[in-house]
């Protein structure tokens, strides 16, 4: 029973992560001694000032897409005019028929929504039997999960590819399908490790009450271990999202059909050829509305957006 | 059923519950990581037998067409478009290890700079380090449209260096072969700042003060201090985050694919490695060569990723 | 409270399990097994996969087979819109279960169908006595391989020169038909201050002058590459020369995707685009004063022929519908409605061309088809990266040319 606390991590818990505290303990660097002369006073200056004008420089694309989204097509090329003299809604409106990215969106949320429940679902269900259940071969498995993050997304492509086109035994064609892609994203290897962490770092007494009540494995996960994996659960619920939200590379390959695109696969269509070209106000447009959601999560959940980031760690 | 348990004598009846006990955790263990399990060999362990069962053979769009032997990997060795001896620029490897160069170290340094800059005590770090972090978690493909209309001939970059040069610019960055992949490496050294930026931050912030302490007592200008004593403690975090930049940069495929439309160019400064696995697999269907590329590329990368894990174990950052 | 419950928890875990796994089996086994599900009594159902290029075609399209199911009312076509076409028919062919009716573009159609992915027509054409002699002649033969038909051209366009009219008044110049006098009004448009011709570095266009000027790229018989000529060096490096001095630009220069783009937006004013142009400019830039007028030519005429056929998929499980849909879409009445919707140029000679696409059509006889062999489609990105090469300084043109020979005859040995 020892064992299983040894192997916690050495960094701070998700839990602390989320509520706002830093990655690591120790305490910032001070600027030498903090001093109070005027020459200190302007080195603070100079250092906010270089520090917002960095910020803005990071900041400024983004707003410089939006601001184009609502402009017309002449004055997207006129220079610098963040705000555009006469807002217009045509972006969006020619995005929508054009694209359509009406449908792009909606493919990008159903992709986003169903890989996060299913990623949710198994990762915290495996992450508990990982980290609380006794089978044989348990520790193995695990380093057998770990040791797929080394295995490259470039080598699994035409193997993996192959299999959907033509799924052995069943005679499957799982291409441009929903379930094609949920299913090649059903897991991060991440999450599944980020679960078993946290569902280490919780005291035993929690499960052995539930022992106590004769509860049986199944209940004990759904309703002890679940609600106490709030943080975690927020975490990995935040990277599944985004990761599939802002995927590329399997949308591309295994979306083939115009119906299944989805908001990125259609950005890249219409970045290059035909579609619009260098028509921006929509190309914008269709750029905002797919990085607004991740940034809306962003400004409100920042904390598990670190957490998650810096806890894991291990995007091979 | 509860009537004979409890007439069962005491002993034999914790024994058999016992074993049984242990069968059903067991059971029940297997049974939640079922589904995890079957979905990680299916999907990650089999491919690599059927990509290596794959890359022996000569495929068509319907087909095996014959057997090849080490035929594709014979072919890959000569193809011109993949490597050449002595490095050429234009060439997949080439390209990829000539990006990798520049932007590892520009990624570390802009990472460690923004992280030392977060760290400073300072007013509002929150939002700075909000800021910094922003376009590491947006899409690519919305931030390469981005970046392809600021790098227009008459876009916005343009604009202001004809504001700054004094005479009109009009390069097109994407659009020539001496400026394409620079103009990525400058788009994604932005991008990743950020997220180098936070693991290098929660190095430094493992750093115990009694050191900086210490410095300051025995009167170390803040130069030497970072330099003499900061930089060196920070030596797991630059593996961490140089490993982690080079397999990324090793991996480039979604700029290069949406900026060049899938086809490398202008004169295959975009061609990378993984583009030219794309193409080979999804535009060519010779779906043999293929898996032998992507079986190159994996040793490659293996390599990386397994420096990695060696030096950080399951990749815990700090002491 | 003594009563074991264990075995149906342990059950109920398994259960779950098993049920979620069930449930995305058989959502998974519906989706997939729909191509051989039974047909149903009423009305077969054949897929048609096409690529689309802007709302009026795909517009032009429904249309067409709307038609096609009002007279056939046994038969429903589903049509799909694949992006990236290639990538997206390859995968499909390789599932083997591909569209029944679908697009192939006469430049991969060597490709295809030396991979026995289509369907011979000629069985069907004898059976339902129907004869290919309506269609042009160099569009039939772009789909001949090994002396078997594998597809219908269903339209076509070559290249033509496309002026913006007032721009060239402005310059006080009138419309080139020679390279010398293309030269001249160049240089008149830019003393003019007038937009400069758009030129894109692409095989696609380049060729064209190559044959103007006596050259080619592969023998008549397709058996050996003729890259490497006098000719076509000749060709390449004047086009390259209109580049450099200023009196040509291309589509990244003047900010644009493509010279179409340029003459719609008036920054150029001459471009060398096809049929495809027309209808774009009437849809987006209707306001812009344009005129198109027969290529340019130099030692001789020269020009490129781009065309796509409708095939039907040797995998496909309704040949017979298929046919059906084959033959109606490429009968009189069915291109009437196609190319008179879209704008596109027929390829039977029984049918009227919509209005305005005269000079068009009167190109057809210099027309070279834009096809190669087997395996060239990495030939022609090789191409178009060496001239790009070649137009950037990187090296000389003869280089160039020398470095596509080799790549075409590479590509023929295979």
């Amino acid at each position: 029973m020892g064992e299983d606390r040894e192997r916690a991590p050495h960094v701070a818990s998700v839990v602390e992560l989320a509520r706002g505290e830093e990655p690591a303990v120790g305490t910032a660097i001070a600027p030498g001694i903090p001093g109070r002369g005027k020459r200190a006073v302007a080195g603070r200056v100079g250092l906010y000032a270089l520090l917002a004008a960095i910020a803005a420089f990071y900041l400024l694309p983004f707003f410089w897409s939006v601001s184009t989204s609502f402009k017309t097509l002449p004055e997207s090329v006129q220079g610098f005019v963040l705000i555009p003299h006469h807002p217009t809604l045509d972006g969006y409106r020619e995005a929508f028929t054009t694209g359509p990215f009406g449908r792009y969106l909606l493919n990008s949320a159903i992709f986003a929504v169903s890989v996060t429940l299913t990623n949710v679902f198994l990762c915290t269900l495996g992450g508990y039997a990982f980290a609380r259940l006794r089978f044989p071969l348990r520790e193995p498995l695990f380093m057998l999960v770990l040791a797929t993050l080394m295995i490259p997304d470039q080598m699994r492509l035409v193997p993996v590819f192959k299999l959907l086109a033509d799924f052995p035994f069943f005679h499957w064609n799982m291409i441009a399908t929903y379930q094609g892609y949920i299913l090649i994203k059903l897991i991060y290897a991440t999450n599944l490790f980020l679960m078993r962490q946290y569902f280490l770092t919780i005291p035993r007494d929690y499960e052995e009450a539930a022992k106590l009540d004769n509860a049986g494995f199944f209940k004990t996960y759904w309703r002890v271990m679940l609600p106490l994996a709030g943080p975690a659960i927020a975490a990995i619920v935040i990277l599944s999202f985004q990761g599939t939200w802002d995927d590329f590379y399997w949308q591309l390959i295994l979306l083939q059909d115009d119906s299944k695109f989805t908001l990125n696969v259609g950005i890249a269509r219409f970045a290059t050829a035909g579609g619009f070209g260098h028509d921006w106000p929509p190309l914008m447009a269709a750029s905002t509305i797919a990085i607004a959601p991740v940034a809306l999560i962003y400004v409100f959940f920042q904390r598990y957006f670190i957490a998650g980031v810096t806890t894991a760690g291990v995007k091979g | 059923m509860a009537v004979a348990a409890r007439t069962r004598p005491v002993g034999t009846r914790r024994l058999e519950t016992a074993a049984n006990a242990k069968v059903r955790e067991a059971l029940v263990g297997y049974a939640f990581v079922g589904i995890p399990l079957l979905y990680f060999v299916l999907f990650y362990l089999f491919p690599i037998g059927y990509a290596f069962y794959i890359s022996f053979y000569d495929w068509g769009i319907l087909g095996k067409l014959g057997y090849r032997g080490f035929g594709n990997y014979r072919e890959l060795w000569h193809d011109q478009l993949f490597w050449t001896w002595p490095p050429k620029r234009g060439t997949a490897i080439w390209n990829t290890l000539y990006y990798t160069a520049i932007v590892v170290p520009a990624q570390m340094a802009l990472g460690l700079a923004l992280a030392l800059a977060v760290n400073a005590r300072i007013r509002a770090r929150t939002f700075f380090r909000a800021a910094y972090y922003f376009p590491s978690l947006t899409s690519s493909a919305a931030i390469t449209a981005i970046a392809i209309y600021i790098l227009n001939a008459d876009g916005l970059l343009n604009w202001a260096l004809s504001k700054v040069g004094g005479h009109p610019v009009h390069t097109p960055w994407f659009g020539q072969s001496s400026t394409a992949l620079e103009s990525i490496m400058g788009l994604n050294i932005w991008t990743t700042s950020g997220t180098m930026m936070l693991f290098y931050l929660a190095t430094l912030q493992s750093i115990p003060t009694d050191v900086y302490e210490a410095a300051a007592i025995d009167g170390t200008s803040r130069w030497r201090t970072f330099w003499k004593i900061t930089f060196p403690l920070l030596k797991p975090g630059h593996f961490f985050v140089a490993v982690l930049s080079i397999i990324g940069c090793l991996k480039l495929f979604d700029q290069a694919f949406i900026v060049s439309g899938g086809k490398g160019g202008p004169a295959y400064s975009t061609e990378t490695a993984v583009l030219y696995l794309y193409q080979t697999a999804i535009g060519d269907a010779r779906w043999g060569y293929a898996a032998t590329v992507g079986i190159v590329l994996f040793a490659i990368i293996f390599l990386f990723t397994l420096v990695q894990r060696l030096l950080f174990g399951k990749a815990e950052i700090g002491y | 409270m003594n009563r074991s419950r264990f075995p149906s928890r342990t059950a109920t875990a398994l259960a779950l399990a098993a049920l979620a796994a069930a449930i995305t089996a058989g959502t998974t086994l519906a989706k997939a097994g729909g191509s051989s599900a039974p047909e149903a009594r009423k009305a077969t159902t054949i897929t048609l996969a096409h690529w689309n290029s802007s709302p009026v075609e795909l517009a032009s399209l429904r249309a067409t087979l709307a038609a096609f199911e009002r007279t056939y009312p046994s038969i429903d076509v589903k049509e799909i819109s694949l992006d990236p076409y290639p990538e997206g028919m390859l995968a499909r062919f390789a599932a083997r279960k591909p569209p029944d009716v679908f697009y192939v573009d006469s430049s991969v159609f060597p490709d295809w169908v030396s991979q026995g992915v289509l369907e011979p027509l000629d069985g069907y054409l004898a059976k339902a006595k129907v004869t290919t002699k309506p269609f042009f002649p160099n569009l039939v033969n772009a789909f001949k391989y090994k002396g078997k038909l594998y597809g219908l051209p269903k339209d076509w366009s070559p290249l033509a020169m496309e002026v913006n009219t007032a721009a060239l008044a402005k310059a006080g110049v009138s419309v080139p038909t020679t390279w010398a006098q293309l030269q001249s009004v160049g240089s008149a448009l830019k003393s003019a201050g007038q937009p400069p011709i758009c030129l894109s570095i692409d095989l696609a266009r380049i060729l064209a002058f190559m044959y103007q000027n006596g050259g080619g790229f592969l023998n008549a018989a397709r058996t050996q590459a003729v890259v490497n000529s006098a000719a076509n060096v000749q060709a390449v490096q004047t086009y390259i020369n209109w580049l450099k001095s200023g009196i040509a630009q291309t589509p990244a220069q003047l900010g644009v995707g493509w010279c179409g783009e340029a003459l719609g937006k008036e920054k150029a004013s001459i471009i060398f685009e096809g049929n495809w142009v027309t209808s774009y400019m009437n849809e987006t830039f209707p306001k812009v004063k344009w005129a198109t007028f027969p290529m340019v030519r130099n030692r001789a005429r020269g020009n490129l022929g781009f065309t796509v056929s409708y095939s039907i998929a040797k995998d496909s499980k309704h040949k017979t519908q298929a046919f059906t849909l084959l033959r109606y879409l490429e009968g009189p009445t069915g291109m009437r409605i196609w190319t008179n919707a879209a704008g596109f140029l027929p390829s039977r000679g029984d049918v009227k061309p919509p209005a305005g696409r005269a000079v068009f059509l009167k190109e057809a006889a210099a027309t070279h088809p834009w096809q190669f062999a087997p395996g060239f489609t990495k030939v022609i990105d090789t191409a178009n990266s060496e001239l790009q090469s070649a137009y950037e300084g990187k090296e000389s043109v003869q280089t160039a040319l020398a470095n596509i020979q080799a790549a075409a005859a590479a590509a023929l040995r295979r």
